[in-house]
């Protein structure tokens, strides 16, 4: 037993005060600093305050062309995704339908998948010289025009990637959804039908309306697409238009490039505002307390349902996928793809020879590794003072650190240059054009990736774990090592991974921020499609797909020791 | 030494004052429950002599030293206080021997040092043995013994218990309530219980502290509580005291006084000389009995009899008063039946000192 000493005196906390302040500095620098310094340039530029940029970008036509765009296609997209989204949610937590869980992680597989890959792929399905085509005999005459590169195939691609994002938010709020409600339905008499009509749909509202906002506001920030499908078909939409004009002209349009992403930034602003008041209303209308609907039997129409789903996985999953990576087998464009001809040709070209692609593996690896190591560190303490200790001035910057992310990536990247193009003051180091701009961009942008996980985490562990290490003597430093660290750690080893995945398949930010040397994944990817060499672009994304689904499929596995509800794809 | 001194401790939220002007004095040693229905404040109690809440106003001193003031506040881990708590809290990532021996860890005692008195610990609650086992292959009554171990390692001069037993069943209820005693004849710690229980706070404590709306409204021995409650609310929380309105007639001497109450002149009991007037008084179930017709009386119908494992208690409605219900125990033989017109007699009372 410890021998009765003398209590020591009191200290001031002021090392804890200390360590909240590094914190707040830690997530200003990050999330407030870059939006501020953006808003800054709408109104200030070379020192004076000025409206001269705003007034020549909003008088250009081509700017309320992009913008009208912008609306179409994420308008569109959002219907779609809403439709296959909604539906499938639906028919997935009320009916019974079998081998749920498979089914659920291959619907959710697209959203973890880059867009531009999505779109290379529907591309390469689809074209003139889609192997696949080729194959069954089906390919459309050399010379026509890839019906894709169209509004309506930008509208139906951007559906089909955030459909899985629609179908999650309703199935949240499905599975919260009290069984009773649906029970004292059907005893008042009313069928299967009449209780998804009157009952199940309009409780759902929320989730549904907030799913909705986060489907637009991730179709009007997506640039992937748009730039696969939109540039070639002299479409344009904001994301496009903000990177042709910089890339055409470089940081001399600085300044109007910052009004154009305050412009994507304020309409995307309208969808964050929207989602986040319905996802605070859910809370608020379900107060019994029996989740877990009891699914209605399809009887009957159990086998053609499920045909069905598992159908449109084929269609959208597995027939994009498989013309990717016959195209990736294929020894020169345009050359037909059989057993003779078929080569691992462009692998070896994009492992092994290609400086740039070699580089741009490792660049990838290393600043989404980084990202998500540093990310986790950060959020461990931070989520600990935010959700146990709910200290003030971090509970605000937990709000604020969704902005870059809630944000479209291009109004990040702008903030980013405009933050780095000159020298950090007092080091006189410019970051500007080193791969340290897009490690920035994206510790910045998935901050709340990593967040999100710790902070439901600690949700469920009981704080009086804590308190037992306080009253046992224990100072904060250590308590967090020895006990709130090791409870945590699946939580944010989750998040991490997530963290990771979105950075390696991350195209919109690097697009903006990659120089000659710091190239990632995504940028070489866009080169080599805009400079015709698809075969090399469908090369490397097979190997990043199976790189992400080698990642989650480990992750599935170990998805038993998670906390539930950290992992967006587990069902 | 470990007295516990509160001097009108106050903690508000907002409007609300989850502890009003508190005033407590626990002996060094001393075994005190602090007992009260739901949201009187009792936890807040807990939590602000453990350091875990800052109060607004007033001090606690524990062994003579301030460590909560409007003003000061000592963090809880440099209060050498011991917590039991409800839900266990033991580290699910931890051994059985590294819960107990933490405290010892962090104080940075070696390792052979922290290993006897682990051993020693486990072997006082009888889990020898069980220090590489993990708590998730513990039973409940097993986890709250490591819980216990965990603190008697620490041996703290104050130990507080949260609610200690509301996770455990009945059965394992009554042996873990003689832990506890063991527990503090072995130590000579100075233990505060928190509970809402009062079969618990009755068996265990010297003392009981009985809380309201964030006050305390009376300290006392079980007996006494039972006997003398101070306020209304004391004599209804406890025993399931009837209060009703009274008038006092004359003071005996003795401690005892005549009331007139529902229409009859009682013998009743009282804390000092009751002036005539209106008084409030406590009528308990072992107070009423069933008479004959003949003797003086208020007339009842009964409303419902239910079985209580060797006797009955029979729930009547005077015939002049609707609204009242009273409450008195009957044995087998001679027990009404529901609708029975009866006749009850009120052989004793207590005259509410209090509000």
């Amino acid at each position: 037993m410890i021998p009765s000493t003398a209590p020591s005196a009191p200290v001031a906390p002021w090392r804890e005060q200390a360590f909240i302040y590094a914190l707040a500095l830690v997530v200003a620098l990050l999330s407030l600093l870059p939006l501020l310094r953006l808003v800054f340039e709408g109104v200030v530029q070379g020192g004076s305050p000025s409206l001269a940029a705003a007034t020549k970008v909003l008088s250009a036509p081509g700017t309320w062309a992009a913008l009208r765009n912008s609306l179409e296609t994420s308008i569109g997209g959002t219907v779609l995704a809403v439709l296959v989204g909604g539906s499938v949610a639906l028919l997935v937590s009320l009916t019974d339908i079998r081998a749920r869980g498979a089914f659920v992680f291959c619907f959710v597989l697209p959203l973890m998948i880059a867009p531009q890959v999505t779109a290379l792929a529907w591309l390469q399905v689809t074209g003139t010289s889609s192997p696949l085509l080729k194959l069954l005999g089906l390919a459309p005459p050399l010379g026509t025009r890839n019906p894709l590169y169209s509004r309506e195939g930008i509208v139906a691609l951007l559906g089909l990637q955030y459909a899985p994002l629609v179908f999650l938010t309703l199935r949240a709020g499905l599975r919260s959804l009290p069984r009773e409600l649906i029970e004292a339905g059907l005893a008042a008499g009313a069928g299967p039908l009449t209780v998804l009509r009157t009952i199940v749909v309009p409780v759902m509202t929320p989730p549904l309306v907030a799913g909705v906002a986060l489907a637009f506001v991730s179709c009007i920030g997506n640039f992937g697409i748009p730039a696969f499908l939109g540039i070639p078909g002299r479409y344009t939409v904001l994301p496009t238009l903000i990177y042709q004009r910089l890339s055409g002209m470089g940081p001399g349009v600085l300044s109007e490039v910052a009004i154009l992403s305050l412009l994507i930034g304020a309409v995307a602003m309208i969808g964050i505002v929207v989602q986040d008041y319905m996802l605070r209303r859910r809370d608020f209308r379900i107060t019994a307390s029996t989740p877990g609907a009891q699914p209605f039997e399809l009887g009957a129409w159990r086998l053609p349902v499920e045909i069905l789903l598992w159908a449109s996985i084929l269609a959208v999953l597995i027939v994009p996928f498989l013309g990717l990576f016959l195209t990736s087998l294929v020894p020169a464009f345009g050359v037909p793809l059989n057993a003779a001809t078929a080569t691992l040709g462009n692998y070896a070209f994009v492992l092994f020879e290609h400086a740039a692609t070699r580089r741009a593996f490792l660049n990838s690896v290393l600043l989404s590794g980084a990202a998500a190591g540093l990310i986790a560190a950060i959020c461990i303490p931070l989520a600990y003072f935010v959700v146990w200790r709910r200290t003030r001035m971090l509970r605000a910057l937990n709000i604020v650190a969704e902005m870059p992310y809630a944000l479209p990536g291009v109004v990040l990247a702008i903030a980013a240059i405009l933050l780095f193009l000159k020298p950090l003051p007092l080091l006189g180091v410019s970051l500007y054009n080193t791969i340290w701009i897009i490690f920035f961009a994206y510790l910045a942008r998935f901050l709340v990736l990593g967040l999100r996980p710790v902070v439901s985490g600690y949700h469920q562990l009981d704080r009086a774990l804590e308190e037992a290490a306080q009253v046992a003597g224990a100072g904060l430093l250590f308590r967090l090592r020895t006990i709130v660290v090791p409870l945590v750690a699946p939580a944010a080893a989750a998040g991490a991974i997530l963290t990771f995945l979105t950075a390696f398949n991350e195209l919109t930010v690097s697009a903006l921020l990659w120089s000659s040397g710091a190239e990632t994944l995504g940028v070489v990817v866009f080169s080599f499609e805009q400079g015709g060499d698809s075969t090399y672009a469908a090369a490397i994304s097979v190997l990043t797909v199976l790189v992400t689904l080698a990642v989650m499929l480990a992750l599935a596995v170990a998805a038993r020791r998670l906390p539930p509800g950290v992992l967006p794809w587990r069902d | 030494m470990a007295r516990l001194t509160l001097d009108a401790v106050t903690r508000t939220f907002g409007a609300f004052h989850a502890l009003d002007r508190v005033s407590l004095d626990v002996r060094d040693g001393e075994f005190l429950a602090v007992l009260g229905p739901s949201g009187c404040g009792k936890t807040t109690l807990l939590r602000a002599v453990a350091g875990f809440e800052k109060v607004n106003g007033g001090t606690i001193a524990i062994g003579g030293r301030v460590v909560s003031s409007g003003t000061e506040h000592v963090p809880p881990e440099r209060r050498r206080v011991g917590i039991v708590f409800q839900s266990y809290a033991l580290w699910p990532h931890m051994s059985v021997a590294e819960n107990a021996g933490y405290s010892m860890r962090v104080a940075g005692a070696p390792k052979e040092e922290i290993r006897r008195a682990v051993a020693q610990a486990l072997a006082v609650v009888g889990l020898s043995g069980f220090e590489d086992r993990m708590p998730a292959q513990l039973s409940g009554g097993q986890r709250q013994r490591v819980a216990l171990a965990r603190c008697l390692v620490q041996s703290p001069a104050l130990v507080l218990l949260d609610e200690p037993l509301a996770n455990l069943d009945v059965h394992l209820r009554a042996s873990m309530e003689d832990e506890f005693a063991d527990f503090h004849r072995r130590t000579g710690s100075t233990m505060i219980y928190i509970t809402h229980d009062q079969a618990e706070a009755m068996a265990l404590a010297d003392r009981i502290a009985v809380m309201d709306e964030g006050r305390i409204v009376q300290v006392a021995s079980p007996q006494e509580l039972h006997g003398r409650p101070a306020t209304a609310m004391v004599a209804r929380f406890i025993g399931g005291g009837l209060v009703l309105p009274g008038e006092a007639r004359a003071t005996d001497g003795d401690g005892a006084c005549r009331v007139r109450v529902l229409g009859l002149d009682v013998r009743a009991r009282c804390a000092g000389p009751v002036p005539p007037g209106p008084v409030q008084v406590a009528l308990y179930p072992r107070d009423l009995r069933l008479c004959g017709p003949e003797g003086p009386g208020i007339d009842c119908r009964v409303t419902r009899v239910v079985y209580q494992g060797g006797e009955f208690r029979v729930e009547l409605v005077p015939e002049g008063a609707p609204g009242l219900r009273l409450t008195l125990h009957a044995a087998e033989s001679g027990r009404p039946a529901p609708g029975d017109a009866v006749r009850v007699s009120i052989d004793g009372a207590w005259v509410i000192p209090g509000p």
